[in-house]
């Protein structure tokens, strides 16, 4: 293999070469952060419920533990396909059990647009679109 | 989604006798029952077996609307709550306007957590009769220009719901008029 001699290096050269290495090196590790950060990105994405996973019913009360993450779901499901029943214990269940639908009417594009803040405090065809059955609830 | 209020239950009288505190997971039935043992009685839902809420929200069809009115009639007050979460008073003087619609459409509110209702002292002579009067299409109008000629009023004891009802399977030729049940106390 043929090589040719370039010589000794000026010091213009040998700056230029130094910046170019410590370029080269930031590089890496950026390209390094962003792929540790992409990773754990996905892996937070997996580990989050999604909407789908939902069951079809669930049975929670406003003061059990698992009250705050049902919420969550259920405002990113942001669907009417399932069934799900809130025990309330209390007058004040009732008002948390409430303010659920109230936020997920808010957030929906329909009612924020034409009807909040109306929400749901029933409105016929509107509440019964979102399974605001108060009625039902009450029906023993 | 449903609001399960089943464990909001609970009657209670007051101590004038006059009214009675029902939580709102409260049954026909226990309102009935809790009435019975004091000795009064009040204008509610039929079936025992559903919420005193719900059925007198809707209207309280029951065998003492003859006596007096509706369930919803006994509605004196009621707490509800709205659907931003708050909880208010409903009664003549508090929110008149909610209070009025409470009464026959109280589903599309909010949900009623307690109400009161007017109460009555129990009969010692009463007795009653049901009876289930069957008629084909044809007495139709027959039958309501008599219902509407004696009532009000007239009968104002007498309760009597009218269900018209299309049975391909009922024979028409052979329709009865039965007393199914005669009680006297």
């Amino acid at each position: 293999m043929h090589k040719e001699s370039i010589g000794p290096l000026s010091d213009a050269g040998r700056l230029f070469l130094s910046r170019q290495k410590l370029a080269m090196l930031g590089t890496r590790i950026l390209l390094a952060l962003t792929w540790a950060f992409t990773a754990l990105a996905l892996d937070l994405h997996r580990s989050r419920p999604k909407s789908i996973d939902l069951p079809e019913s669930q049975i929670i009360t406003p003061n059990g533990p698992h009250f705050h993450e049902f919420t969550e779901r259920y405002l990113r499901s942001n669907s009417p396909d399932y069934s799900i029943v809130i025990i309330a214990n209390t007058e004040d269940d009732v008002s948390k059990a409430v303010k659920i639908r109230y936020v997920s009417a808010c957030l929906h594009p329909f009612f924020r647009k034409s009807f909040w803040p109306w929400t749901l405090a029933g409105f016929g065809d509107y509440a019964r679109r979102y399974e605001y059955l108060a009625a039902e609830s009450q029906w023993g | 989604m449903n609001i399960w209020l089943r464990n909001l239950s609970g009657v209670k009288i007051t101590p004038d006798g006059r009214h009675a505190i029902v939580e709102g997971g409260g049954l026909v039935s226990e309102l009935v029952k809790t009435l019975e043992a004091a000795g009064k009685q009040t204008s509610s839902g039929l079936c025992l077996c559903v919420g005193v809420a719900g059925s007198s929200l809707g209207g309280g069809v029951g065998p003492f609307m003859g006596e007096y009115g509706l369930g919803l009639d006994q509605i004196v007050s009621a707490r509800v709550v709205l659907a931003n979460g708050e909880v208010v008073t409903t009664n003549d003087m508090s929110h008149p306007d909610l209070f009025w619609a409470l009464k026959g459409a109280g589903h599309n509110f909010g949900i009623v957590t307690q109400m009161t209702l007017r109460i009555y002292d129990k009969r010692e002579d009463e007795s009653w009769v049901v009876a289930f009067l069957v008629f084909t299409q044809d007495k139709l109008e027959g039958l309501f220009s008599e219902l509407s000629s004696r009532l009000p009023g007239k009968l104002g004891h007498l309760s009597y719901d009218l269900l018209m009802v299309r049975d391909p399977t009922a024979d028409a030729d052979n329709v009865s008029s039965e007393k199914t049940a005669i009680s006297k106390r």
